[in-house]
């Protein structure tokens, strides 16, 4: 299989969740989705690793988190362990040599992953420790 | 846009803090009463400053907005205070350390030396908080939130460490993190 893009794993799972990838810029596209009532419909993709106003999607059982920087080791990947919920972090794209950087100015990188995924339906796979991989399904 | 009252604002600033939560975890959190929580809560939703899913309450932009506004009120002065800045920076390095405990005891399925080590850093904290309650009383109750959570870990109860539903300790951090931000007038970092 071939992956789009990957990153850090927050924590090993077999579980392979799919759907169609969301890009959530602020709290009110959260409540937008949530109001919806198509939250596990979708993959959903984040710019940062303490995206607080994520919390309620989490809540409300949303299937899969793909962030665009941001560690395991942060609030969104504690609790992506704790509601069992794979999240693939500081995702890149796997034909980009872009990469994000610390403190530097990403814009240009957070574009191109936007608009390489938002749209596509795509599957995750956490099964290795390390990387957590995206594919693209159709 | 009115002002919010001193209570109405410990509701919906608790409702801002957990993001998502009932009527009675708000009341319980912000200790208030149940009925009084409610009825906060009721009001702002007529005014479309929240909403209700699944029976627990979420912000809705214009509450969140009302919510900073009464922070901006109440703690501008606090915001060029030096001591309350350093206070800061300093909570930052203890944050590093708690979030990465957190993960290595995550990892480390519940290990009791981490779990001791982690609880040694929450009562730190609880420690220094108690230096910001002479300036911001209502502080006291992330210090008997913290004392409570460690207590029923203490007991035995993991559960209390990070568990997302529950009063856990990771949760009253996430809480306190987000409260100190809002005080000092900093964003998170996204």
């Amino acid at each position: 299989m071939s992956y789009v893009a990957e990153g850090y794993n927050s924590f090993e799972t077999k579980k392979t969740p799919s759907g169609i990838v969301k890009y959530l810029p602020d709290p009110k596209s959260v409540i937008a989705l949530i109001q919806s009532g198509k939250l596990k419909e979708h993959i959903l993709l984040v710019q940062g690793g303490t995206t607080t106003f994520l919390a309620p999607a989490l809540s409300m059982g949303s299937i899969g988190v793909i962030t665009m920087s941001g560690a395991p080791e942060s609030h969104l990947g504690i609790l992506s362990r704790e509601f069992q919920m794979p999240c693939v972090m500081t995702a890149y794209l796997t034909d980009s040599d872009s990469r994000y950087v610390t403190g530097g100015n990403n814009n240009a990188h957070f574009a191109a992953i936007i608009k390489a995924l938002e749209g596509k339906k795509v599957q995750l796979h956490c099964e290795d420790r390390e990387t957590g991989r995206i594919a693209i399904i159709s | 846009m009115t002002a919010l009252s001193e209570n109405e604002f410990l509701v919906l600033n608790g409702a801002h803090l957990k993001k998502m939560a009932t009527a009675k975890e708000l009341a319980r959190a912000v200790g208030v009463g149940a009925a009084e929580a409610e009825a906060v809560l009721n009001a702002a939703a007529d005014k479309g400053q929240l909403m209700v899913a699944e029976g627990k309450y979420l912000l809705l932009p214009d509450g969140t907005n009302a919510v900073h506004e009464f922070y901006k009120t109440a703690y501008g002065a606090l915001r060029s205070n030096q001591s309350v800045l350093a206070w800061y920076e300093r909570f930052e390095t203890i944050n590093d350390q708690f979030i990465k405990q957190v993960s290595e005891w995550q990892s480390a399925d519940g290990d009791d030396r981490i779990q001791a080590r982690l609880i040694k850093t929450v009562e730190r904290l609880t420690k220094n908080i108690q230096e910001l309650t002479p300036l911001i009383p209502r502080y006291q109750a992330y210090v008997d939130r913290f004392g409570a959570s460690v207590a029923l870990v203490d007991q035995g109860e993991k559960d209390y460490v990070c568990k997302p539903t529950l009063d856990s300790v990771h949760n009253v951090w996430f809480e306190f993190h987000e409260d100190i931000l809002s005080v000092i007038g900093r964003p998170r970092d996204t």
